[in-house]
């Protein structure tokens, strides 16, 4: 699929040589990724050219060494890029819990099964698209998250969380107003540009620091701010238009916010997302 | 997207080598999947990790300071070698308090402004009773409180920048009540926080200005209008194009091809007179420079320093 004049400018680009990998491996790992990302379409010479031209061939030569065993690949990849797994896995759990994922990550990267024969290494999956180092973050991540949310499945529900849940009705209609309010934001959300939902689920749900979001969105803390803003009051106002009609006047959906707002336990974001969101112990944290 | 984000999707996604439309796909499915979205979430909060050791080179006083460097570089130098330019009316140097150059253009309305520094001081005073309230709740040992969509449904203004500081220590009960609070953190800082407020005003950002190859092509970005002079400068036209956001480059590979860059993945060119059109780019990151060797090619630096590059007029963009 790829011409051999490219594939070996490619290979001399990836300093392959330095792992003493052979020509032939790195050209399998280009077209399993070319295979992949183009899905069986067979891309113009000019857009695989392109596509190639902006892999990361270092790190994929280097991922393809380490997959076939290479002792001196391997050396180099636990002395360069054991420091920054366990820096994000420290970022993710203080705690240590995360470092024992990034540590069962490396039997992974060896092979599931050890070196021999029916092993898969990890490193197949890498494709050069991005650096090894966030390619290793993003596997971490995945592997952090489904480990917390398989923990959290086994979890009862929380008592003290269901018993700290507001007994007493301050207003009369309060329940009434929070089921109408919780319905219209609800809907409010749903109708919403999914940018905006993801930005408001990251603050929220997730509780990111405006900066964390401005990394997943590509934009400045200020714009996260301004755009969490704008949406806030398209929230307000969609939720306004809900209940006036559905019937209220002004003044009841006056009463139906105030009520709504003074009763917070009603209306949390996560449950209305119905996600199973972890939260930070403080939230200080959110500011840094 | 239907399907989860695998990790090689989720690690070119954060670093914005995925093409636009997996990029908006991936976005798209994260919003309304819990998972993934636990998974940007996981690799935002990494993120800082593996910034930690960045070179210098990478740091955005460094940054930013390569493009002003090579502007400050060329204006000085269209200054020098500008032609007709009579050398017995050359004024003596400006010292440091004259912020406004001949070149200067009418400040931008607040409006148009980055909302970087300008919305993060106006801001700040807003903001200073939430800052307080948590600084607050922290000081005194309370739990934190849950953030619930009531919390959307307030008026107030949401924790911009100027509440990004670290909280004051524990053992200083209400110190962050009333020491001063910096802006924001020095890994977001932007250009005109890195070069601080006298320092910019000293620069004063003149009016942009390229020059085509031939010299007497010329450009100029005033506000909001793009001027075009074809006699080395004494007279100027305005073309017919509104500039829509604060422009911050821009680069000529020949008499009849502009292009210009700014805030917000802001791109215009022309390879015509007075025909300017808006060319896509794939995400809204601020755009620090521009080098255009034709109408079709070019490559753009992003003030966070990724070089994207078009080989086809702006239709794709390709990481470099």
């Amino acid at each position: 699929m790829i011409e051999s004049r490219l594939t070996e400018r490619l290979y001399r680009r990836s300093h392959a040589e330095r792992w003493s990998l052979p020509l032939d491996a790195l050209q399998e790992a280009l077209e399993r990724g070319v295979a992949r990302v183009y899905a069986g379409a067979s891309p113009s010479k000019r857009d695989l050219e392109r596509y190639l031209d902006g892999l990361h061939l270092e790190d994929l030569a280097l991922a393809c060494a380490c997959g076939t065993g290479n002792e001196l690949a391997w050396e180099y990849f636990i002395s360069e890029y054991r420091p920054a797994l366990y820096r994000a896995a420290d970022a993710l759990d203080a705690s240590g819990g995360a470092r024992e994922v990034a540590d069962s990550l490396y039997a992974e990267l060896y092979g599931v099964r050890g070196r021999g024969e029916g092993s898969q290494s990890l490193f197949r999956y890498f494709h050069g698209r991005s650096s090894l180092a966030t390619w290793l973050r993003a596997i971490l991540a995945q592997r952090w998250v489904d480990r917390i949310r398989l923990e959290r499945r086994s979890v009862p529900l929380e008592e003290d969380r269901v018993a700290s849940m507001p007994t007493r009705a301050i207003d009369p209609d309060a329940t009434r107003f929070a089921a109408l309010v919780r319905a219209a934001l609800h809907e409010a959300v749903r109708r919403l540009h999914s940018r905006d939902r993801l930005r408001l689920r990251s603050y929220y749900e997730q509780d990111l620091t405006l900066a964390q979001i401005g990394r997943i969105t590509g934009e400045h803390e200020a714009t996260v701010s301004r755009h969490l803003t704008r949406t806030r009051k398209i929230l307000k106002s969609e939720i306004e238009g809900h209940l006036r009609r559905s019937g209220m006047t002004d003044g009841e959906i006056e009463r139906c916010l105030a009520s709504a707002m003074q009763d917070t336990g009603m209306l949390d974001l996560a449950e209305l997302f119905r996600s199973e969101s972890v939260r930070k112990n403080d939230a200080v944290e959110r500011s840094e | 997207m239907d399907q989860h984000i695998d990790a090689e999707s989720l690690a070119a996604y954060m670093e914005g080598t995925l093409s636009r439309r997996e990029r908006a796909a991936a976005e798209a499915h994260a919003a309304d999947c819990p998972r993934c979205l636990h998974l940007l979430a996981a690799m935002a909060r990494t993120e800082e990790s593996s910034q930690a050791r960045r070179s210098a080179w990478s740091l955005p006083v460094v940054r930013w300071s390569v493009p002003l460097l090579a502007g400050a570089t060329a204006l000085a130098l269209w200054i020098n070698v500008r032609p007709h330019r009579p050398f017995e009316s050359v004024p003596p140097p400006p010292t440091s308090e004259d912020v406004s150059l001949p070149a200067v253009s009418t400040p931008a309305p607040e409006a148009d402004r980055p909302a970087s520094s300008v919305e993060g001081l106006e801001r700040q005073g807003a903001k200073s009773d939430e800052t307080k309230t948590r600084a607050d709740q922290q000081s005194a040992g309370a739990a934190p409180q849950r953030v619930t969509s009531a919390d959307a449904l307030q008026s107030r203004t949401l924790p911009d920048t100027a509440t990004s500081a670290p909280a004051a220590p524990a053992a200083t009960p209400n110190a962050g009540a009333t020491a001063p609070q910096p802006l924001e953190k020095r890994s977001n800082l932007r250009f005109e926080d890195t070069l601080g407020e006298t320092a910019a005003a000293r620069v004063a950002m003149p009016a942009l200005e390229i020059a085509s190859p031939d010299s007497m092509t010329r450009w100029r970005v005033e506000g909001k209008t793009i001027l075009r002079s074809t006699d080395g400068g004494k007279t100027w036209n305005s073309e017919s194009v509104p500039v829509e956001r604060e422009v911050t480059a821009g680069s000529s590979p020949s008499p009849l091809v502009a292009w210009l860059v700014g805030r917000q993945g802001y791109i215009l060119r022309t390879s015509a007179t007075n025909q300017w059109r808006r060319v896509p780019f794939p995400e809204p990151a601020d755009l620090a420079s521009v080098s255009a060797r034709s109408e079709r090619e070019a490559e753009v630096t992003t003030s966070d320093g990724r070089v994207f590059a078009t080989v086809d007029g702006g239709q794709t963009w390709q990481r470099r």
